[in-house]
């Protein structure tokens, strides 16, 4: 099922093309493909070693809860230890995936679309797969569909046939729906973000800064199309925009210098946020291999513990 | 070659340098592409290429052909045709002069026209050109014939046409412009084809071409295509009118006019005067405001009684145009009809007769009647008042009243007795003819009404089958009437039917009376004529008429209506034999018939008799005194026949409707018939045709929307520069003629289209071509 191909950038490794991965129609059948590929490089992989759960006993010191001592452990070894990660295997998860038109763009076989809600499947297939509570939230300028986290048989079904919508709305407004995603988390989670981010950043930012004000953790992937990062396009076109209709005439010849330097500009700005409130950025670009990107998530997650 | 519109012509050519400059200009070819992030893009100028070299020259060909020739197509191209001038001698154009004389032209300023603006079309025309002049009105009438045109003179027709114009007047008729064209046109058509070198046939209308004009005869055909109509319109010195018509109201007893004013009047106030048969006001003007194109009816108040005066006609005041301004009115009869009555003056008891004809009455809705009794109830006896036509007895009758009943019969009244006894009918033997009796009946169980004359007027209302049935009606009780029988054996025909017989006069209730009354009516030579109406199952009379023999008349039931006689007085056939008696009493009101100015009457059937005369509202009198069958026989005009005879008749007109009058002028007219039975009148008041008063004019394009070719002031020019500039063209057809008989404009057209239909394939060749060489 691997090719060759490899995506621009991406490091010598054998990973699937994504154009092979994005062809596959069922999209838990795509989801369970790149998860498995991932796994499957993954001991070659560099990044080795890093899960999303697994337990530690740490020794009773004062000021631990007495509830979490390991009773058992007590008895055979007369010994006080606490089972540390026990909650996190009960991890509960939002994805907030952006379905806005703007997402419906693609200079590939493929639109961001179909990319980023690939993504959504894969985390929340490996997520369930580990025992998590994984649920969906599905934006525009507003919430349209959610899908409550939960860890229960059809959860992924649910998941995945709720990731096939449309794109919709006339623009898009991450704030509410990262807002919404804080009011559903009533303790303390972790919250994926999928999002083209092109909206303004103001936008984007009171939202993270609610979340991470919760105590959540938030990983952000920005989904972008190779196109909107250098413009290169043949020949003067008629561009409209797919969220607002407006039509500009432009010459990628003249404009394409101005367009990347406003570009760049406005995901640095995206990725200082980020960092500045202390969310896992992840930026991918379409035609990388989908499993450098959950490779990005699971780092982003090690580096938040 | 010519063009009818050259400006398109022009408009053609001047498009066609459109594609060429399309050809050469270049945009920057563009794409439209779905974007995300359009608004980080910077937008860039269009571009636009100019080339040198025109590409696809066999294209920008056939848009350029397409534009001239659909251009050239509109300016509708003809080419001139010159006529052979050895012909031109015999070209003849033959005219109608067509000149209104309805109501409307009465208006100021508009005769001097007229006869202008005739004088002005006859110097028009040629020595070989044909003329005839008619006027109309509702009707058409030719005073100048073609025939004696042709034959005359040079001075015998000026001064034919000086007749015409001389003798030009104005009616009082409505207009029905259309009926005269199409009568003028068919005529001229017709004269085509005995005139073979008549080339030109041109009818020409001279009228005020008011709103009121009847046009409606134009849309029943198609208008003769080498008729041509030139519309010369004569305009009054002032705008606008008010007119004022009577309306028919459901009462009798008030009158309704209306106020209309047309559509360019400029006043507003005017006040409406009435007065009386001298011509003098009665009561105080009314004010009306009427807006233009507007109309008001309004009821007049009624004329004081006390002041003795009638209203008979209405004058409206304030509009500058007085020929529709007087109207005549039908005279408002009393609005009360007195009843009297002579019997007990129980007014609230149910088992009396008179409780039931109080409320008969009562119920009366077309007029107010007012009962009153005769003999109080004091005993005191009034005599019967002179303004009462219908008297009801329903008790024995005091002596001291006889004598007043005798005088009202004198006076035409009509007298219903309904006995509730023997001494009921007894106390009127000097007025009932000789040996009239009565008996008290013998009534088994009840009697009911058996044989009934539907065709006398009593009961003619009753003849449809579906209100004929008596039959539930009971009788308890009632008297057998014994009629007089005369020695001669007199039948009176009565409906057709022989239901009338003689009785022998011995004044004894014989069994031979009896029967005799029974088969029908008895006459008296002497005393009267009884006429029996209804008769009981058993055959004796219910219901008889006398005729005393004086100009009133007694009608004699044989019972009561009251419960103790009958059930008369509950059954619905009650009130409307009542009411029928009260009206043959007291007619509703003089006969008088509203009617329109033009209208055609026949006066022997409106008085039924062959013996009449008509006085028209100008005191005008004629007399007819033959038989209808007679019908040659011209009417004998006593007065003013001219005026008669000046009436707008058809030229021709049937012999059998020589006993018709037309009603050629506003006002009252009497017409009085001559019978047996002494002279009958009917009163007919002519109004003027509402229309005319409608004086707005007519848009000027209205004879084109008719589909009436109307020669315009631009082809009239046309032919006239075309007949200064060169003698040969005199010959020629009109420009409208020649392109309408050449019709290039389709082919043009045609070949536009193919053209256009050509350029779209060649073009999409193209487009598929490149779009296939791009794949």
């Amino acid at each position: 099922m691997s090719t060759p191909s490899q995506a621009p950038g991406a490091p010598a490794m054998s990973f699937m093309d994504p154009r092979v991965v994005m062809s596959i129609r069922s999209l838990e059948l795509r989801a369970k493909v790149v998860v498995e590929g991932f796994r499957t490089g993954l001991n070659k992989s560099p990044r080795h070693g890093f899960s999303v759960e697994f337990s530690e006993y740490r020794q009773y010191a004062q000021g631990d809860d007495p509830r979490f001592l390991d009773w058992k452990l007590y008895a055979r070894t007369d010994r006080s230890y606490i089972r540390l990660f026990e909650d996190e295997t009960n991890l509960r998860c939002y994805i907030v995936a952006d379905f806005s038109r703007s997402m419906s763009f693609g200079s590939l076989e493929y639109t961001k679309h179909d990319y980023g809600r690939t993504i959504a499947a894969s985390l929340a297939w490996l997520l369930n797969r580990q025992g998590d509570a994984v649920g969906l939230s599905l934006f525009d300028e507003q919430v349209r569909m959610v899908v409550p986290a939960r860890y229960r048989p059809g959860q992924l079904r649910r998941i995945m046939v709720t990731l096939e919508e449309p794109t919709s709305g006339r623009e898009t407004n991450p704030e509410h729906a990262l807002e919404h995603a804080a009011r559903r988390l009533n303790k303390r989670g972790f919250v994926v973000l999928i999002s083209d981010l092109l909206a303004p950043v103001e936008n984007f930012e009171a939202g993270l800064k609610l979340l991470r004000g919760c105590g959540h953790d938030v990983v952000v992937f920005q989904v972008l199309d190779p196109v909107e990062l250098d413009l290169k396009i043949d020949g003067p076109k008629l561009f409209e925009d797919l969220e607002t209709g407006q039509k500009i005439y432009a010459d990628p010849n003249d404009a394409s210098e101005a367009f990347v330097q406003r570009i760049t500009e406005h995901n640095d700005a995206v990725q200082a946020v980020c960092e500045k409130l202390g969310a896992a950025f992840v930026r991918t670009v379409t035609n990388e291999p989908l499993e450098l990107t959950l490779s990005g998530f699971l780092h982003a997650r090690r580096s938040r513990r | 070659m010519d063009f009818l519109a050259p400006l398109f012509a022009a408009i053609g050519v001047a498009a066609a340098s459109i594609p060429v400059v399309l050809h050469m200009l270049r945009r920057a070819p563009t794409q439209d592409m779905p974007f995300s992030v359009v608004k980080f893009l910077k937008p860039s100028r269009p571009k636009l290429t100019k080339r040198s070299n025109i590409e696809h020259w066999p294209l920008m060909l056939l848009r350029i052909l397409a534009l001239v020739l659909i251009g050239l197509a509109f300016a509708r191209p003809f080419l001139r045709e010159v006529i052979p001038l050895d012909l031109q001698d015999d070209v003849v154009q033959s005219v109608t002069i067509l000149v209104d004389k309805s109501a409307s032209m009465r208006r100021d300023g508009i005769y001097e026209k007229v006869q202008q603006t005739i004088r002005e079309t006859v110097d028009e025309l040629g020595a070989q050109d044909l003329l005839s002049i008619a006027l109309f009105s509702n009707t058409s009438r030719t005073l100048l014939s073609r025939e004696g045109w042709a034959t005359a003179t040079a001075d015998e027709r000026a001064a034919m046409v000086e007749g015409v114009v001389q003798n030009y007047e104005p009616s009082w008729m409505a207009t029905d412009t259309g009926t005269a064209m199409r009568m003028a046109a068919d005529e001229l058509a017709q004269e085509s084809k005995e005139w073979r070198n008549i080339k030109m046939r041109r009818l020409v209308l001279i009228t005020d071409f008011q709103r009121g004009s009847d046009l409606d005869e134009l849309k029943s055909g198609k208008w003769p295509a080498n008729v041509e109509v030139e519309l010369k319109t004569i305009e009054p010195t002032k705008k606008g009118n008010v007119g004022v018509t009577f309306v028919n109201d459901r009462r009798a007893d008030r009158i309704r006019v209306r106020v209309s004013s047309a559509g360019d009047s400029v006043q507003q106030e005017f006040a409406l005067q009435p007065f009386d048969a001298g011509g003098a006001a009665v009561g105080k003007q009314i004010k009306v405001t009427v807006a233009a194109g507007q109309r008001r009816s309004l009821i007049l108040p009624a004329a004081d009684p006390q002041a003795g005066k009638t209203i008979v006609g209405v004058e409206l005041q304030g509009d500058d145009h007085p020929f529709d301004n007087v109207i005549d009115l039908p005279e408002v009869e009393n609005p009360v009809v007195k009843v009297a009555h002579i019997g007990p003056a129980a007014m609230n008891d149910p088992e009396s007769m008179r409780y039931y004809l109080q409320r008969v009455l009562d119920g009366n809705v077309e007029r107010d009647v007012q009962l009153g009794d005769l003999v109080k109830g004091d005993g005191v006896v009034l005599p019967i008042p002179v303004d009462v036509n219908f008297v009801v007895v329903t008790d024995a009758v005091p002596p001291a009243l006889l004598s007043s009943v005798s005088e009202f019969l004198d006076r035409s009244g009509t007298l219903l007795v309904a006995p509730p006894s023997v001494d009921a009918v007894l106390s009127l033997k000097k007025l009932l003819p000789k040996n009239f009796n009565a008996i008290e009946a013998d009534v088994d169980e009840y009697a009911m009404l058996g044989n009934i004359d539907f065709e006398h007027p009593l009961f003619s209302t009753f003849s449809d089958a579906r209100f004929a049935d008596f039959s539930s009606i009971k009788f308890w009780q009632h008297r057998n009437l014994v009629l007089p029988q005369t020695t001669q054996p007199g039948v009176r025909q009565v409906g057709g039917h022989t239901n009338s017989v003689s009785v022998q006069p011995d004044g004894s209730p014989s069994d031979k009376a009896v029967q005799a009354a029974v088969d029908g009516s008895a006459e008296n030579p002497q005393d009267g004529i009884c006429s029996i109406v209804a008769k009981f199952d058993s055959g004796q009379p219910a219901i008889v008429e006398v005729n005393t023999g004086e100009p009133g008349r007694i009608i004699v039931f044989a019972t009561g209506w009251h419960p103790t006689d009958s059930q008369w007085a509950l059954s619905t056939r009650f009130p409307p034999l009542l009411t029928r008696i009260l009206s043959l009493a007291s007619p509703a009101q003089k006969e008088q018939i509203q009617q329109t100015v033009g209208d055609v009457i026949r006066p022997g059937e409106l008085v039924s008799s062959d013996k009449w005369t008509v006085t028209y509202p100008d005191g005008t009198t004629v007399r007819w005194d033959m038989p209808l069958s007679n019908s040659t026989t011209p009417a004998v005009l006593l007065n003013n026949q001219d005026n008669v005879d000046l009436s707008p008749q058809p030229v021709t007109r049937p012999a059998k409707e020589q006993d018709t009058i037309t009603l050629d002028q506003p006002g009252r007219f009497t017409v009085t018939g001559t019978t047996e039975d002494g002279k009958y009148s009917v009163s007919l008041i002519a109004g003027l045709a509402a229309s005319e008063s409608r004086t707005e004019m007519l848009p000027l394009g209205q004879l084109q929307v008719l589909g009436i070719g109307v020669e315009s002031d631009v082809e009239a020019q046309l032919e006239t520069d075309n007949s200064s500039a060169d003698e040969t063209t005199r010959g020629q057809l009109s420009a409208n003629d020649l392109e309408r008989k050449q019709k290039w404009w389709r082919w043009l057209l045609l070949a536009g289209l193919g053209c256009l239909v050509l350029e779209s394939l060649w073009a999409s060749a193209i487009e598929r071509r490149q779009t296939a060489e791009a794949a």
